[in-house]
């Protein structure tokens, strides 16, 4: 009996989150259509520019590239993309004519969930010590400025802080003679020479390359950790049930895990989950501004080349982990909680 | 009357609030004493730290008080401690298993996302490591169906799944677990209706008689002080200002402040214009005014209240009755006494 409303549950969930999807990726089939400027126009454009050809060369050249009819009805073009989305065929890229999108993507979102994933993983860890460390030295004279530097740090926009590494570490000559590290030779996800392998040389090279983004992410990420797992440490540390738990003797590592920290973790870990599906979208401006092939700077091309295949395969597999991790959050914090049960939510949630 | 050894002895403690208006003195030099197996109901307005007072005992004070003057004497076979002077890992053995306490907010007093069952064996392995899961879960389940609940039931239930009355008697179980010598209930019975306070109330009694334990209790209501209580101790601003047997407390408070409380009882047998109030209100507890604390409210106040704290001193006449009042009911002793 139990296992069937847990059943029903997770089907009614799943059903729900395969609508949602389905939903994004109709809003974002025609809104990218809706964007002025077209690929093949983006394309003819760019070759009169760029070899001062005429429009109908241009033109003539363009239709032997694309085999993508734009003159179609849209609808007849969305269905056709569906069909094929459901044959989990998504299309070749405009402007790398020949690779599929999904080949594409593959190559480029382990760099973004390397740096933007670990980014939140390091600023998750440190921050929730912090947070926690600064709820019981409540009293304390650097308590507020700790806080202080979280509101700032969450405040400022994640950009501002790749600038500002970006001056500290690399332009600006603090003894002198040269910069901390040579910022120019850190461009990209590794040297141009290395070849890709599992050997230390290699790994030490994208550690080398992925360190700074990394650091802007953990960085602008950090305050919001610091100062929710502040809130609720604070929160469980006046609750009854900690005090109770204090007056029956139980030793206080037992007060600070069992009762303080499983309590405070509750919402955050919830916060993490939902994070976490933001990760795959990755971060523009700091992969432009890095030159850090993830999967940011691939949507930034194809958004500025028109290259509608490849926007989608992005979008598509965004929107697919943010519901996910959406769902895994929610039923993390059922198993977490007591309090709200998974049949409970399936009656509440239709 | 058992036995006269004492078990736990107040003795002119003072506990201060640090607010941002200054200190707030929510207790002070408040003495008094609980003999073993005496239960002794601490009463009194709100707000004359009464729960400041008990929550002292264990070592359970808010961040913003801090005990400022006197001591927390604890017997322990013969031993006299000091519970102020313990460290932390000191006072730790001695809590639960020594005193328990049944807070006033027993609603939330379990942790909301662990089993009763896992909080009832964290309780004693914190004191015992080497009893099994199985003695433990048979005693709670033993002491569970004293206070009338169902073990299987409440032990693998989480907190929420019970109701009020239920986390309150559950509460109470928990707090006999491990045979403690003292059990400090802070107004017990306040969250429930009165067939379950009617209920708990038998219940302490009856346990009271089995286990031989002493009990501290605070409340508000009288009714329970002259069911349950050997001793009352009143409280005003801070002060134990009369400690007298449950009797005398009712037939003849010799504190006006005492006797207004008793006064203030509705009795079946009179009009309701007879039931006479306290005038005025507690007085504030920063800025403390020199004299005796209740004669901006007293009818029985003298030129010298005003102007100094009156001691607590024996009633002539009374056993293990102490009163402080320059000006008791019984007329003018304690203030010939004077200069």
């Amino acid at each position: 009996m139990k296992n069937l409303s847990v059943l029903t549950y997770l089907l009614k969930k799943l059903l729900r989150m395969v609508l949602t999807i389905l939903l994004v990726t109709t809003i974002i089939f025609f809104l990218i259509r809706l964007m002025p400027s077209n690929p093949i126009d983006r394309y003819i454009e760019d070759q009169m520019v760029q070899y001062g050809i005429s429009y109908a060369e241009a033109k003539n050249r363009a239709a032997t590239l694309f085999s993508m009819d734009l003159d179609q009805p849209m609808y007849q073009q969305y269905f056709a993309y569906l069909g094929n989305v459901l044959r989990l065929d998504f299309g070749d890229s405009l402007l790398s004519p020949g690779v599929s999108v999904m080949e594409i993507i593959a190559t480029r979102l382990p760099w973004t969930l390397f740096t933007v994933g670990g980014g939140l993983i390091l600023s998750f860890i440190i921050g929730i010590v912090i947070g926690a460390v600064m709820a019981f030295k409540r009293d304390r004279w650097y308590e507020p400025i700790v806080t202080g530097i979280a509101s700032f740090l969450s405040a400022i926009p994640d950009f501002l802080i790749a600038i500002c590494l970006i001056l500290i570490f690399g332009v600006v000559r603090w003894n002198g003679e040269s910069t901390i590290l040579p910022i120019a030779m850190m461009r990209g996800t590794y040297s141009m020479q290395m070849k890709p392998g599992w050997n230390t040389e290699f790994v030490l090279d994208v550690l080398m390359h992925g360190m700074i983004p990394i650091l802007t992410y953990m960085l602008s990420q950090l305050g919001v950790w610091v100062l929710l797992m502040k809130t609720c440490t604070t929160s469980c540390l006046n609750t009854d049930y900690v005090t109770m738990a204090k007056i029956r003797g139980l030793s206080s590592g037992k007060v600070l895990f069992s009762y303080i920290g499983r309590n405070a973790l509750l919402p955050i870990t919830t916060e993490f989950f939902m994070r976490l599906g933001f990760i795959v979208g990755g971060a523009l401006i700091i992969e432009q501004l890095f030159v850090y092939q993830g999967i940011g700077l691939e949507l930034l091309r194809a958004t500025n080349g028109r290259d509608y295949p490849m926007m989608q395969g992005i979008f598509l597999v965004m929107s697919i982990a943010i519901v996910v991790c959406n769902f895994l959050a929610e039923v993390l914090y059922a198993v977490l909680d007591p309090r709200i049960k998974a049949g409970g939510a399936a009656k509440n949630g239709k | 009357m058992t036995e006269k050894k004492p078990q736990l002895k107040v003795d002119q403690l003072s506990i201060c609030y640090h607010t941002k208006r200054g200190d707030l003195k929510a207790v002070s030099q408040a003495s008094f004493t609980i003999d073993q197996g005496q239960s002794v109901a601490l009463i009194g307005e709100s707000g004359c730290g009464k729960t400041t007072l008990a929550t002292s005992i264990v070592d359970a004070l808010p961040m913003a008080a801090s005990v400022t003057s006197g001591r927390i004497l604890y017997y322990q076979d013969q031993k006299e401690i000091d519970l102020l002077k313990l460290k932390r890992k000191d006072l730790r053995p001695l809590l639960w298993s020594e005193i328990s306490m049944v807070f006033q907010a027993s609603q939330s007093s379990f942790n909301p996302v662990r089993k009763i069952k896992t909080q009832f064996l964290d309780t004693v392995w914190a004191h015992d490591r080497s009893r099994s899961k199985e003695e433990i879960l048979q005693r709670a389940s033993e002491l569970l169906r004293v206070v009338m609940l169902d073990p299987d039931k409440v032990l693998n239930a989480y907190p929420h799944e019970l109701s009020g009355g239920m986390k309150q008697r559950t509460l109470i179980a928990l707090a006999l677990l491990l045979e403690p010598k003292l059990i400090i209930l802070d107004e017990p019975t306040t969250a429930l209706d009165l067939l379950t306070q009617e209920k708990i109330l038998r219940l302490l009694k009856e346990l009271k008689k089995e286990h031989g334990f002493s009990l501290l209790f605070i409340t508000h209501d009288l009714g329970i002080v002259s069911e349950l209580a050997d001793k009352v101790v009143t409280m005003y601003a801070g002060k134990a200002v009369e400690s007298a047997p449950v009797e005398t407390f009712f037939r003849s408070a010799e504190h006006p402040y005492s006797r207004g409380l008793v006064d203030a009882i509705p009795r079946l047998t009179m009009d309701d214009r007879e039931i006479v109030s306290i005038p005025g209100t507690p007085p504030d507890m920063i800025e403390q005014e020199i004299g005796c604390p209740f004669a901006p409210r007293c009818s029985r106040c003298l030129p010298v209240c005003k102007e100094s704290i009156p001691e607590s001193k024996p009633v002539p006449g009374g056993e293990n009755w102490y009163c402080a009042c320059w000006n008791p009911m019984s007329g003018g002793d304690a203030c010939g006494n004077h200069r």
